[in-house]
């Protein structure tokens, strides 16, 4: 395995232990460093299933799963639990942040977890909390970061922005986005894309977006189908 | 490392938070409280007559003598001589010998017949002797000394006058109206029976029943005052004899000696094993109380249980954010235990400065109300009831711990809720 591949699939294949068919087939699928794909399936085709593996909470899977160079399968649950705490930066559909902390404090906690993310962090902003604050800064909000705004008075937009300086804060190598737009209109959803991808570009990270909106795949280097009848991609596939 | 993540979540839940502080805060009061009130009963009541080595009666059971000679509960069957007393308190091993007198009362209290050296030598607590609160103690005929309580019920003060009953019923028809006495001092509280005594000369109590046979005044007998001062009043019967020992080492050979006394049937008692069969009949009482309290703080706990279960539902998708940012099982696992952990210690903290306040605001009253005298400390063995209330309340941790542990393992990265 080479190291210039973020996420290294291959023979992957997951099902529940009460269902005939497998959930996922994956035969092989790469992503390498600083790459982009979009993940699209509806709902029920084991897209969370599939980023509960990749980010090592879930296991019971056979074939091999690789990030940054780790065989997730040999590894236990807690080198898993550090792996995603060190690599993988994560947003989600809603309820990315904890509204009793502030928007800096959200962002920071990545950091909590992580030696080298704090470390990563020190070096490019001096301490972690100014480095959440140039991030939040670049996400444009700017504002946010001058009022002391609560967290729990932000709009939908910003706090989704805020989450992805959360993901973004200690360069990861890999930034996993589960639906972070569906909570967005167009217009909004538009901005909040391109200026996750400016992002995960100028950090030199690989980016896994996931939606079941087709009509976002032109933003990225390649598109997964998943179907829900799985036996899903035939081709191998390269991003 | 998450100690700090945890405040700013308590914080942001406060109200419950502060409610499940305050109920475990009452319960460990209440626990220690209660714990407090034993040991202070106990050792008052094992120290009602410290530093006397034998108490001398006619002979009866050792925990009838102890209750009518010491606790003023029922009535001697028989007296003792004057004659065996002298002899009893003129053996070279004995350094002091205090007699009681009763069968008199005042209102519903005893009124107690003794030497002056009584106030000497009666010790109760760690040997803390009787002091006055006002006055001085009782000299010539007709002159009486009042426990702290007799004093503060009926209202006297020093220079009022009293009569005596005959008798030991608190509505005696048989007053010793010819004879009133002159309180002369008060005593301060000593948590003892001898709060609820008047205390007089055994001199005074011959003099008013002079004149009197079998228990009735004899017309055309009743003496004046001039009279009496004339009169030989040495007692030809006392109660009950209160000894102390030269030396340690003979208490054993004069208990000896007096129970095989010649002269009469004679009993001679060690206060502490009596006050310790005396004490298994009424001591059930504590073990009682301390069930009570233990029920209580078993009550508090299931609260905490309650705030920390309804808790968690609403913090599942912070445990879940909080894992999907690395976080592993068991980090979640510790955040909840540490979180019972912590309202425990708070609970407990706050009980124990309760439990400070309400001693410093209840022991006067306390005092008055039920003769119980709570000294101001913290009760004995704190640390052992504290680290079982803690290590109980951790227990408690456990189980909503051991949920979000579920919760962790079933949601993934994104809760179901």
């Amino acid at each position: 395995m080479t190291t210039s591949h973020t996420v290294e699939i291959d023979r992957l294949a997951f099902g529940w232990p009460n269902m005939p068919r497998a959930l996922l087939d994956i035969p092989r699928l790469q992503i390498e460093t600083g790459g982009s794909l979009f993940l699209r399936g509806p709902s029920g085709s084991g897209k969370s299933t599939l980023l509960n593996l990749l980010s090592g909470v879930q296991g019971g899977y056979s074939g091999s799963i690789s990030i940054c160079g780790e065989r997730l399968e040999t590894l236990s649950a807690h080198r898993r639990d550090q792996l995603r705490a060190d690599h993988i930066g994560l947003i989600f559909q809603q309820f990315n942040l904890l509204p009793w902390l502030s928007p800096i404090e959200n962002v920071a906690l990545a950091c909590r977890f992580s030696k080298r993310r704090r470390e990563k962090a020190k070096v490019s902003g001096g301490t972690v909390a100014k480095e959440a604050e140039r991030l939040l800064r670049e996400l444009g909000l700017g504002e946010v970061v001058e009022s002391r705004r609560r967290t729990s008075s932000l709009s939908i937009g910003q706090q989704q922005r805020v989450a992805a300086a959360r993901a973004l804060i200690g360069n990861p190598e890999l930034i996993i986005a589960d639906e972070p737009t569906s909570a967005l209109d167009s217009e909004h959803r538009d901005r909040f894309i391109d200026l996750l991808m400016a992002e995960t570009r100028a950090s030199g990270a690989s980016l896994l977006f996931v939606s079941h909106d087709a009509s976002l795949a032109s933003h990225f280097d390649r598109t997964l189908e998943l179907g829900a009848t799985t036996g899903n991609s035939e081709e191998a596939l390269t991003c | 490392m998450l100690i700090d993540l945890l405040w700013r979540s308590l914080l942001n839940r406060r109200g419950t938070v502060l409610l499940s502080v305050l109920t475990i805060g009452l319960s460990v009061a209440l626990l220690t409280g209660v714990e407090k009130v034993r040991q202070d009963m106990r050792e008052g009541f094992f120290n009602t007559v410290s530093g006397t080595d034998l108490i001398v009666g006619a002979r009866t059971g050792q925990v009838e003598l102890l209750l009518y000679s010491v606790f003023h509960l029922g009535s001697a069957t028989n007296n003792i001589r004057w004659q065996s007393y002298q002899r009893i308190a003129r053996d070279s091993a004995v350094e002091w010998a205090v007699p009681l007198s009763l069968g008199d009362s005042h209102k519903g209290f005893r009124v107690v017949g003794t030497s002056s050296e009584f106030f000497e030598r009666y010790r109760f607590g760690h040997q803390h002797q009787l002091q006055l609160s006002s006055g001085r103690t009782f000299q010539g005929i007709h002159e009486v000394t009042l426990g702290a309580e007799v004093a503060n019920r009926l209202g006297y003060q020093v220079g009022d006058q009293l009569v005596i009953a005959h008798g030991l019923g608190s509505t005696s028809f048989s007053q010793h109206k010819d004879q009133p006495f002159t309180v002369v001092g008060i005593l301060a509280p000593s948590g003892t029976p001898v709060d609820q005594s008047l205390l007089v000369s055994l001199e005074s109590i011959t003099a008013i029943h002079v004149g009197w046979r079998a228990g009735v005044p004899m017309p055309g007998l009743s003496v004046d005052a001039n009279k009496l001062a004339e009169m030989e009043l040495t007692p030809k019967e006392i109660t009950a004899v209160l000894l102390g020992m030269k030396s340690k080492t003979q208490v054993f050979q004069m208990q000896r000696a007096i129970n095989g006394f010649s002269g009469e049937p004679l009993l001679a008692i060690l206060p502490g094993v009596a006050l310790q069969e005396l004490w298994q009949v009424i001591g059930t009482a504590e073990k009682a109380m301390l069930a009570i309290s233990a029920c209580v703080v078993l009550a508090g706990l299931t609260g905490m249980l309650g705030v920390l279960l309804t808790g968690l539902q609403q913090r599942r998708r912070e445990l879940a954010l909080l894992r999907a940012i690395g976080a592993s099982p068991l980090h979640l696992l510790s955040l909840v235990v540490m979180e019972a952990m912590l309202l425990t210690a708070a609970g407990i903290g706050f009980g124990l400065s309760l439990l400070w306040f309400a001693l410093i605001l209840a022991q006067t009253g306390l005092y008055e109300t039920f003769g119980l005298y709570l000294t101001l400390g913290w009760p004995k063995e704190l640390w052992q009831i504290l680290a079982l209330v803690f290590a109980a309340g951790t227990l408690v941790g456990i189980l909503p711990a051991w949920q979000a542990w579920r919760y962790t393992l079933a949601d993934g990265l994104t809760p179901r809720t």
